[in-house]
């Protein structure tokens, strides 16, 4: 090894280091904003339209590795569709003796705050957990805002510049979201799983919590406002030498294939 | 050169983003395959420069802290350069060995070290093992099929 040469990559790479941790510095105390706006403007329309092919390419690739399950899938999509229509029949029963209660008691209807409507412009789902949106500070968009996609949750604004946000998904390590049972109403914390699973921890011995029961937020004490839909439980561990319950939930969105969001505002 | 470099630079930034998108590779993993590219083939400079300019660009463009991916692109030159020099003088390994060794331990090295520093050592083995495989089919492939185009004239090559 010649020492000349090596101690010249050394030095080069000292170099680097050092610019890398001062711009990790200038960066926290929010020096480099304006780079990063400058960087979004030019790119985000770019990486819009990145983000509609891959949802495409994915899309055309999923379908392609499902072509085989795709009659069985049918048939219980068939069954499923029957289920769903009866039981809508009897929701529809029930809403109109719910608002029929609501007139009468005079109570006022919950809405929820909407701000904006916005749309992905990448998705960093194996590594990160991390979609980028279209919109940002311009549009009032605030650090832990909600984003939505219909019913289901889908993050919390993690960091916000001029033209795009970027979003923490709900299964990323940063958020433990307070969830609830929809139907027991077991209460739990949502924590970090491999692939498109996460736990629901901390559920007392005594609740009841079940496979198939739907995971909605609870509300409580998290910028998530309660009743969006995390998921669906899919495995159970309440071995009794246990101090808690754990339950699996695969979450329902579709994190690759979503396009068009919402971001609430997030309790404060 | 200029030209080429600005070109070879945006290109690998187009490709890292894509390939990020539909899942298929991590963006450091990619600067990682680009910048073993350069060195497999001995041209040290470009894949040094188009590494750390594609590394700021990704950064700005994904919201990471800037300076985080050029971070964690330092430790593992470090370990390239060493087994540059250890192994690869007198030609003690093949390229393809030195590309595979260092494009394995490029992604460890930066793992391990982007675990030490943002979070407490948890480390997706897994995740991490299957970037490096998908890495390493990624390089010999590109490798075998641009090589003739970027071998060097001399046999030493230049550093910077």
């Amino acid at each position: 090894m010649k020492i000349e040469e090596f101690k010249n990559r050394i030095a080069v790479l000292g170099v680097i280091a050092i610019f890398s941790i001062l711009t990790l510095l200038l960066d926290s105390v929010g020096f480099l904003t304006k780079m990063y706006d400058f960087t979004a403007f030019i790119t985000a329309p770019i990486r819009l339209q990145f983000h509609q092919l891959s949802v495409d390419i994915n899309d055309i690739i999923g379908s392609v590795s499902q072509i085989t399950s795709f009659k069985e899938d049918n048939e219980n999509l068939r069954q499923e569709v029957a289920d769903l229509l009866e039981r809508l029949s009897e929701f529809e029963e029930y809403k109109a003796e719910n608002e029929s209660l609501k007139r009468q008691l005079k109570l006022r209807e919950d809405e929820r705050e909407w701000i904006l409507q916005g749309r992905v412009i990448s998705a960093d789902i194996a590594y990160g957990n991390t979609i980028q949106i279209n919109v940002g500070s311009r549009d009032e968009v605030e650090e832990g805002d909600i984003v939505v996609s219909g019913e289901y949750a889908v993050g919390k604004v993690k960091k916000v510049n001029e033209y795009t946000s970027l979003i923490s998904l709900i299964n990323s390590g940063e958020n433990n979201i307070p969830v609830k049972g929809q139907v027991n109403r077991a209460r739990g914390i949502t924590q970090a799983n491999v692939g498109p699973t996460i736990d629901m921890i901390d559920i007392l011995p005594d609740e009841v919590i079940e496979e198939d029961e739907v995971i909605v937020t609870s509300g409580l004490e998290s910028n998530f406002p309660a009743d969006l839909i995390i998921g669906v439980v899919t495995k159970v561990n309440d071995n009794p030498a246990n101090t808690t319950q754990v339950a699996e939930v695969k979450v329902q969105v579709d994190f690759s294939k979503l396009d068009y969001i919402y971001v609430i505002k997030g309790q404060r | 050169m200029l030209v080429a470099g600005i070109l070879l630079t945006v290109s690998i930034i187009v490709l890292d983003i894509a390939l990020a998108e539909v899942y298929v590779l991590s963006h450091i993993a990619f600067i990682f395959v680009f910048v073993n590219f350069f060195y497999w083939f001995k041209r040290y400079k470009i894949g040094l420069v188009s590494g750390l300019i594609a590394s700021i660009i990704i950064d700005l463009t994904m919201h990471n802290q800037l300076g985080r991916t050029l971070l964690s692109l330092v430790f593992p030159i470090l370990i390239m350069s060493i087994l540059d020099n250890i192994l690869r003088i007198e030609n003690k390994i093949s390229s393809i060995v030195f590309a595979v060794i260092s494009t394995v331990s490029s992604i460890f090295i930066s793992d391990l070290v982007f675990s030490l520093i943002y979070s407490n050592l948890s480390l997706e083995f897994i995740l991490v093992l299957k970037k490096a495989l998908i890495s390493v089919f990624i390089l010999v492939f590109i490798s075998l099929i641009f090589g003739d185009a970027i071998k060097v004239e001399s046999k030493k090559g230049k550093y910077l």
